[in-house]
């Protein structure tokens, strides 16, 4: 998977070339290669100079169970520092397929023509479809779909992309037609900033080359044996999904109430996984749970969430967006929610972002706290690009600047996910530290196998470090975060998967090394150059002097802990 | 007396029970109390009581509130 498509937008010109130098790359490690490489720290995240890079993960095309995903990454218009989102779907698993190790796009047309880019196994050509400007990301999935059928993969942008908005996601199909998001850091302004509405992948039914292949498979099935004969994947992840721990973050006092004011709130059963099962299948119609987000994934967390008559209202409820645009909103009822990330999806804005956005929002008198048609109103602005959608669609940072707010919960620009880094502690450290910004799945020190309390000022930077360089290894071999317990247990197992397909000798250390820790110094290299760090790794202040309810803590860690994240 | 709620899986290994009275005007170990449950302990995750974090050897006194969850890892 080396071989590296070149899209020039400004000359319109399209080359492939392999390059032996990123044999071992993929995913997350790839795309911060190519950009160390080829773009200018300090260049316009918006202008020519910068690149989208779309790179599936080492793994993907490969039979392997959730190991398919694809980065996007480029410099970020929100943090102006190296991003990486990636995103399930079925895109990375037909560019895996065709053998693609990242398509680099560069440039700037001249013109004002809204292009898609189509990869098949004969080539890829770049087509002006302007019949889909402004067009949602529903109605854009919808018309590729009709044009090209349905086996395609498609990488998407909404209203926001093309209006360039600094919160805006780049989306991706999946088999049911549905959505997911690489969302963060607004890498889908950067795709518009190409006038790239969408990338089309044909499918097709070439395999990778494996080295071994018989290795590689019976490597497979021993994971994905683990996962059939894990009870926690049917009673947890297919019944609940992500949703599971709405209750727990609750609980501990870490839940984004009312613009991160409270860490939990009254009436949290009505936004829990439990009560999203029980409207999900009581309500019946087109309410699904364990639905695969990527073709030939066990894990299956997905859902579609129908409203009272049983008719779909988004797919697909997940635990960040419930926090940001639930209880930070001051909504303990799933629907509203379900809503407003259907609006989200649909503009193609990052649900979190845009969560924290209303939340700053209303706190600074622009809507209220539960009140869905106030923040439907402020997302019609986005969707319409008014200036105070501009605004808002700059993200939490921006619309607090011009609010005039002095508690915005973001980190290098921008939010902050699903935790209040006050109540769990570790997560203020990856916010601060990762070159990703507050982003969590850098490094989510949720549920870290109850080993590190929480709110205790010890032992943070460590777990935080720790779990940041072993996200990226995912990331950058393609696997869900969820599919770590078995590659956890034995990492050899992903040593294995990539000797028996590259026919290299890499042990376990190389893995963590090559596709985590030196994927990440590359990240902080950028950041560095950029300008970014270390001056923004820390966190806004009003966390350091606010106490959070119910817990009454603030982020009060010593700056040597802080250091101790640093990869 | 002390409240002691289970969630998720905790609630099924359990058999059944979501939340639990009990007397703890003697302090209970929480492990002890999971062994009478038939909960294993190595698969509670999160342990709060009264609002706090917890570790599984900690004991359970009397008008405490303890939340009892299954392994789970963030999204």
């Amino acid at each position: 998977m080396s071989i590296i498509m070149k899209v020039d937008m400004t000359t319109k010109k399209i080359t492939t070339a392999e390059n032996m130098d990123y044999k071992l790359l993929g995913g997350r490690a790839l795309s911060a290669k190519i950009l160390l490489d080829e773009v200018a720290p300090n260049c316009e995240p918006l202008g020519p100079k910068n690149k989208l890079v779309i790179a599936p993960g080492l793994l993907a095309g490969t039979p392997v169970t959730s190991g398919s995903r694809v980065s996007c990454g480029a410099k970020s218009p929100m943090t102006n520092g190296i991003k990486e989102a990636n995103c399930g779907g079925n895109a990375g698993i037909y560019l895996g397929r065709l053998g693609i190790g990242a398509v680099v796009i560069e440039g700037e047309p001249a013109d004002d023509n809204l292009y898609v880019l189509k990869i098949a196994k004969d080539g890829a050509s770049l087509l002006v479809m302007n019949e889909l400007k402004q067009l949602g990301t529903y109605e854009t999935d919808r018309k590729l779909r009709a044009k090209f059928g349905t086996g395609i993969g498609v990488l998407c942008i909404g209203p926001a992309g093309e209006s360039r908005l600094k919160m805006a996601a780049i989306a991706s199909s999946d088999p049911n037609g549905e959505l997911k998001f690489a969302a963060r850091g607004g890498l889908g302004a950067v795709m518009g900033s190409k006038k790239v509405k969408a990338v089309v992948v044909e499918r097709t039914l070439q395999q990778p080359s494996y080295h071994d292949r018989q290795k590689f498979m019976a490597m497979v099935r021993c994971i994905h044996d683990e996962f059939s004969n894990d009870p926690k994947i049917k009673q947890v992840n297919q019944k609940t999904g992500t949703a599971s721990i709405v209750k727990a973050v609750n609980a501990m006092g870490a839940l984004p109430t009312y613009n991160f004011r409270q860490g939990a709130i009254e009436g949290v059963e009505g936004l829990s996984g439990e009560a999203m099962y029980q409207a999900i299948t009581s309500r019946g119609g087109e309410g699904q749970t364990g639905v695969s987000c990527m073709d030939g994934c066990l894990i299956k967390c997905s859902n579609i969430y129908p409203d009272a008559s049983g008719k779909k209202i988004c797919s697909t409820l997940q635990y960040e967006n419930i926090a940001l645009l639930g209880s930070n909103l001051g909504f303990t009822n799933l629907d509203p929610v379900a809503r407003l990330n259907h609006e989200c999806n649909d503009v193609g804005v990052d649900a979190i972002e845009a969560g924290a956005v209303l939340g700053v929002a209303i706190d600074m008198g622009m809507a209220k706290w539960d009140d869905l048609e106030g923040c439907m109103a402020l997302m019609r602005e986005i969707r319409n690009n008014t200036l105070l959608g501009k605004v808002l669609g700059h993200g939490v940072q921006v619309t607090g600047d011009v609010l005039g707010s002095r508690r915005i919960p973001a980190a290098k620009g921008q939010s902050f996910a699903g935790y209040d880094p006050r109540a769990l502690k570790g997560n203020g450290v990856t916010y601060a530290m990762s070159p990703m910004g507050a982003d969590h799945t850098a490094g989510n020190c949720f549920g870290a196998r109850g080993e590190v309390n929480p709110l205790g000022t010890e032992k943070q930077g460590d777990l935080s470090r720790s779990l940041q360089y072993k996200m990226c290894a995912l990331d950058s071999l393609g696997f869900c975060i969820f599919a770590r317990p078995p590659l956890f247990k034995d990492p050899q197992k992903m040593a294995t998967l990539v000797n028996s397909l590259l026919g290299t000798d890499v042990s376990v250390d190389q893995v963590w090394e090559v596709m985590g820790i030196d994927a990440i110094r590359t990240e902080r290299e950028f950041n560095i150059r950029a300008g970014l760090s270390p001056a923004n790794d820390k966190l806004p202040e009003y966390v350091y002097v606010e106490p959070l309810a119910p817990t009454d803590e603030v982020f009060d860690l010593s700056e040597q802990e802080m250091l101790k994240a640093i990869v | 007396m002390a409240i002691v709620r289970l969630h998720l899986t905790l609630i099924e290994m359990a058999g059944g029970k979501k939340e639990l009275t009990i007397d703890a005007g003697n302090p209970v170990f929480l492990k002890e109390l999971l062994d009478r449950l038939g909960v294993p302990e190595d698969q509670v995750g999160i342990i709060i009581r009264n609002g706090r974090w917890e570790v599984r050897d900690c004991m359970i006194y009397e008008d405490d509130v303890v939340e009892l969850f299954p392994l789970l890892s963030g999204g």
